[in-house]
């Protein structure tokens, strides 16, 4: 929670500075996919087929044990190895 | 189902659908809803992929193809690529796409691949309860109109609107969805189109999918283009500056705004009810506290289902009442007065005969427990745990550089170890199946292991059940971490899709049980009888005994067990029985210390379960890696057995 806050408190500065890692979101929280991090193409091509690519806000759902996200109506898991390369905004 | 006529075989002048869409989505009930009882399951050709086909119910000259889920092209996986090849080399009068109606962006942009593909199609949208259950409206007419394709709303485990399914396959359309990509993948499609074989689909889409990068396309495009043609796609692609990654970031950025503005005029979102029991166990189900529980009471409910249901009552029934009892003495019996020559008749029917030994092992011994282990597994599928089941084991199989996919053939181990061997194709990358493939012949204990072990530990004591329980976990986690070093290759990291929890239809996960069971007397069995006849030989020639006396004294000195396990060690791995007889029996006569017992059944562990496994991973994994496996796991049991005995005497451990 407290890291939510501090979070919540820099998105007054800079808008550059609010950008997140998926791992790093709580859950519940929505998130705008604004970037991912170079990961190799049949990765990329999975991650898209299932919705997840910049442009798309995704709710994350749980951190533990594996990253739970819903995007549409499916829940997708990933672990944290993934869940780093993708890069977020608050949705 | 009597209008069922038996020509289901007769492919050659028969049409032939294809059913197709994403993982989840309930393909396979909708296959069961239109093709009723009679389905044939085979590994397609050339790959070592499951696939079922079956004849239609209302249309018996019509063969329905399920091909594996896929969740848009290119393929991702092994499974995945089946479908595509299903696509490109069948003759195909129609594709059925089943799509999960509350998921319209996904269904779409396979739909939106297929209908390029220019095959006459139809769309159905699958599961319209859970959609509208969480407040999706769907306009099917719209998406019709903007496919040019049937389009109808289904509810496949209620059986609704099957019949309008049905109306729409007997009138497939070639759609259009009118789609223009940017200049260059236009213009570079214009290039290489009059160089692309002729394929079972469109010129358009396979060019599409070959500039995408497809693998499975491009293997398909260098076997079936000339030599000079080959050259020119090259080219053509490296004249337009193009890459892989660019003409696919084009191409889905093209689709991507075609369907979002399609799903703005089809779909509209209502407020939806609250949250569906099926979302909320599935959430349960992985909570880091809730999550376990349920997985224990999963997994003891699979362990009485198949240990103690299956390979106790049901086994005890057909091994000891049907076959030890009436058939086999008859058999012999008769056999006995048939056949003079004592040659053939123990062949048959002899102590080690391909009958007594043989079929009463796979079909009296195996198949109850093979056979209850499938429809907990169908349960499983069905009800969308498994992919849970996963996510919990992961960090596990991590350590292992695997990921909590390795789960399902790990846990199929606990039943047969030869079975599983055979499940590690559901694995992606040959990296993690050789990895899965090396563990569960070493570390999983199969029921037949299982059944001596827990047996002969009842004597001892906790303690020793625990000393037995840690080696084997130790050996497991300390073999798949080194392995996972030395292996090439990196470990893929976990992703999956949790559908929501559902009750499985019965009688699909019975249906889809019977395929199994049928492909297991097709493929394992055969493997029994072969190692049957091996031990046959081996024991005829008088082989056997001279193999076992060479292995006395390591069994004596080393393990320091009485010579007479050696027996027990090598027919174990013929024949469960035997192995537990033996020890028993030299247990009961207090020929084994409580330290021998946990020495003995520590090895027993450790070896590969039995033969059959043993040609399963020849089959499976090549003769090369076979060898491999046997010269290290068999020596590494015996290595780690004496070590322990050397521990357990100097701590002076007596149970």
């Amino acid at each position: 929670m407290q890291f939510q806050h501090r979070r919540q408190h820099r998105h007054h500065f800079s808008d550059g500075v609010t950008d997140f890692r998926l791992s790093e979101a709580t859950p519940g929280q929505d998130v705008l996919i604004k970037a991912i991090d170079e990961i190799g193409p049949s990765l990329l091509r999975n991650l898209h087929a299932y919705g997840i690519f910049p442009g798309r806000t995704i709710q994350v759902l749980s951190q533990r044990p594996v990253t739970i996200i819903q995007v549409d109506e499916s829940e997708i898991a990933f672990e944290s190895e993934i869940a780093n390369k993708i890069i977020c905004d608050r949705g | 189902m009597t209008h069922c006529s038996p020509t289901t075989t007769n492919t050659k002048t028969a049409n032939q659908i294809a059913l197709v869409g994403n993982p989840n989505v309930g393909k396979s009930i909708l296959f069961h809803r239109l093709t009723g009882k009679y389905v044939v399951v085979s590994n397609y050709p050339g790959t070592t992929v499951e696939i079922t086909r079956g004849a239609l119910k209302h249309s018996t000259q019509t063969t329905l193809i399920d091909t594996p889920g896929i969740v848009s092209f290119p393929p991702r996986s092994d499974d995945e690529a089946v479908t595509s090849k299903v696509l490109l080399e069948e003759k195909l009068d129609a594709i059925l796409q089943v799509g999960d109606a509350k998921n319209l962006r996904r269904t779409l942009f396979l739909a939106v691949q297929l209908v390029e593909m220019g095959i006459p199609m139809t769309l159905a949208l699958n599961m319209m309860d859970e959609a509208e259950s969480r407040g999706y409206e769907v306009d099917a007419e719209v998406i019709s109109n903007a496919l040019g394709i049937p389009v109808s709303k289904a509810i496949a485990t209620r059986g609704f609107g099957i019949n309008k399914v049905i109306n729409d396959l007997a009138l497939p359309q070639v759609g259009s969805c009118g789609i223009a990509y940017p200049e260059v993948v236009e213009g570079t499609l214009v290039e290489i189109i009059p160089h692309l074989p002729s394929a079972g689909i469109s010129p358009r889409a396979l060019g599409l999918l070959y500039l995408s990068g497809d693998p499975t396309v491009e293997d398909w495009i260098a076997s079936n283009a000339g030599f000079d043609a080959y050259e020119k796609l090259r080219v053509a692609i490296t004249s337009n500056n193009g890459t892989e990654k660019i003409f696919q970031a084009l191409i889905e950025e093209t689709r991507e705004k075609f369907i979002t503005h399609l799903i703005r005029a089809a779909q509209i979102k209502n407020p939806s009810e609250k949250i569906h029991w099926g979302a909320r166990l599935g959430q349960l189900s992985t909570h880091p506290v809730w999550g376990i529980p349920i997985l224990l009471l999963v997994l003891y409910g699979m362990y009485w289902f198949v240990g103690v249901f299956g390979a106790g009552t049901l086994v005890g029934l057909l091994e000891n009442k049907l076959f030890g009892e009436v058939i086999n003495p008859w058999i012999i019996k008769t056999i006995a007065g048939l056949i003079p020559f004592p040659f053939l008749s123990e062949f048959l029917v002899g102590e080690y005969g391909i009958w007594t030994m043989g079929i009463t092992y796979a079909f009296a011994l195996l198949l109850p427990i093979v056979f209850t282990f499938f429809i907990v597994f169908g349960i499983l599928e069905d009800s969308g745990y498994l992919p849970r089941l996963s996510i919990l084991s992961n960090k596990v199989f991590a350590l292992m550089g695997l990921n909590g996919q390795a789960v399902l053939p790990m846990v199929l181990g606990l039943g047969c170890v030869t079975m599983a061997t055979m499940t590690t194709r559901i694995l992606s990358r040959p990296r993690d199946r050789f990895l899965v493939t090396l563990l569960l012949a070493l570390a999983i204990p199969c029921s037949a292991q299982l059944g001596v072990v827990l047996g002969m530990i009842s004597g001892v004591s906790i303690a020793g059940a625990a000393i037995w329980g840690l080696v084997v976990v130790a050996i497991m986690l300390i073999v798949g971490w080194l392995a996972a070093k030395l292996v090439p290759g990196q470990r893929t990291p976990l992703m999956v899709e949790l559908p929501p929890l559902r009750l499985p239809v019965f009688s699909n996960v019975l249906i889809k049980t019977l395929a199994r069971v049928e492909w297991y007397v097709k493929e394992a069995v055969p493997l029994f009888l072969i190692g049957t006849i091996l031990v046959f030989l081996l024991d005829f020639f008088k082989i056997l005994p001279i193999i076992i006396h060479g292995l006395e004294p390591i069994v004596n000195s080393w393990l320091g067990l009485p010579p007479e396990t050696a027996t027990a060690f090598i027919l174990g791995l013929m024949r469960r029985d035997f192995a537990a007889t033996d020890l028993f029996l030299m247990q009961s006569q207090g020929l084994l210390n409580p330290r021998q017992v946990v020495v003995s059944i520590t090895t027993i562990t450790l070896f590969i379960p039995c033969i059959a496994s043993i040609f399963m991973i020849v089959k499976e994994r090549g003769i090369k890696i076979a060898m491999g496996m046997i010269l290290f796991i068999f020596p590494l049991a015996i290595l780690i057995g004496g070590l322990l005995n050397k521990l357990l005497v100097l701590i002076n451990w007596n149970g």
